[in-house]
C-alpha cells in the first residue's frame, strides 16, 4: 500500500519519475492520487476570485493622506 | 485590475512612497488589491470584512515602509501583515461568541477531525461556494497553508517565509488540509475531475 505521504509528495511533484510511475501502476493509489490532485487544483480553477470594489484604492490613498497630513 | 510592476519598479515605488509620494503607492495597491482581498476572504469568510482587512493591511504597510528592509518581497511582507490582521480579527470574533477555534491546539486541528457525513455538493456553480465553505472550515493554520499554496500558487518556501515556520511544517499543514478536504469534498471533486477529463479528451 502506498504511504499517504508519498501521494502528497506526488501531488507536489516531489517524487522521482520512477517513484511516480511505480505509484501509478497501483490502480487504488492512482485513483487516490487523482483525487488529491483534484483537491489541490480544483479550488484554483473553480473558486471565483473576487475583485476589489470600486473606490478601494481611493479609500486607501485618502486615508493615508489624512493620516500623513501635517497638523495645523 | 492587475498592474504589472517588476520587483525593481517596486523598490523605486517604495523609495518614492518613503518621500511621501502617496500617489506612487497606488500602483502597489492596484497590483495586489485583488490578491490580498481574496486571501483575507478565504481566511475570514466574509467579503466586507475581507475588504476592510485588506484596506487596513495596505494602510499599515504604507505606515511601516520605513521599517521594510526589502529582505523579502513586498508582496510577502504584505501577505504577512494581512494574515496577522486576519488572525486578530478571528480572535476578536471568537471572543464575541463566534465559532472560530483559535487555541494553538485547535489551530492545528486533528488528523481525522471534521470528516463527518455531509451531503454531496452538486457539481456546478455551487461547487465554488461549497469549496469556499469547506476551506473556511479548515483549522486556521491548515487553511493558511492551503490558501497560500493552492489558491495563491506559492511555493512552500514562500509560504514558510510569510508564516514564519519552516517549509516542512507548511508542507505537513498543506497535507493535512488536503486530507480534511478530501474527506469532505471527494464526491464533488471526483465528478468535477471526471468531467474535466472528458472535456479535455473531446477537444
Amino acid at each position: 500500500m502506498t504511504p499517504r505521504r508519498d501521494l502528497h509528495r506526488a501531488v507536489d511533484g516531489e517524487l522521482s519519475k520512477q517513484e511516480t510511475r511505480r505509484l501509478e501502476k497501483d490502480p487504488l493509489a492512482k485513483a487516490e492520487l487523482d483525487r488529491l490532485k483534484a483537491i489541490s487544483q480544483a479550488p484554483r480553477e473553480v473558486v471565483q476570485p473576487v475583485r476589489a470594489p470600486s473606490g478601494f484604492k481611493k479609500k486607501i490613498l485618502d486615508e493615508i493622506r489624512r493620516q500623513h497630513r501635517p497638523k495645523a | 485590475m492587475t498592474v504589472k510592476v517588476s520587483v525593481k519598479d517596486e523598490s523605486t515605488i517604495i523609495r518614492r512612497c518613503l518621500k511621501g509620494d502617496v500617489e506612487a503607492y497606488g500602483r502597489l495597491v492596484d497590483r495586489y488589491s485583488a490578491r490580498i482581498i481574496n486571501v483575507a476572504l478565504m481566511m475570514v469568510g466574509d467579503r466586507h470584512e475581507a475588504e476592510d482587512i485588506a484596506q487596513d493591511a495596505f494602510i499599515r504597510a504604507f505606515r511601516g515602509l520605513g521599517g521594510f528592509k526589502g529582505r523579502a518581497a513586498f508582496s510577502s511582507w504584505l501577505h504577512q501583515i494581512t494574515l496577522n490582521l486576519c488572525r486578530d480579527h478571528l480572535k476578536r470574533r471568537a471572543r464575541g461568541g463566534g465559532p472560530v477555534p483559535m487555541s494553538e491546539e485547535t489551530l492545528e486541528g486533528s488528523r481525522d477531525g471534521g470528516q463527518e457525513e455531509r451531503p454531496d455538493p452538486i457539481v456546478d456553480g455551487e461547487l465554488s461556494e461549497t469549496m469556499r465553505e469547506e476551506i473556511a472550515r479548515l483549522p486556521y493554520l491548515y487553511r493558511e497553508a492551503f490558501v497560500l499554496r493552492h489558491l495563491q500558487g506559492m511555493e512552500y518556501y514562500e509560504v514558510a517565509a510569510i508564516t514564519r515556520v519552516n517549509a516542512d511544517t507548511v508542507r505537513v499543514r498543506a497535507y493535512r488540509a488536503r486530507e480534511l478536504l478530501r474527506g469532505r469534498l471527494a464526491p464533488a471533486v471526483d465528478t468535477y475531475w471526471r468531467e474535466k477529463a472528458q472535456k479535455e479528451r473531446s477537444r
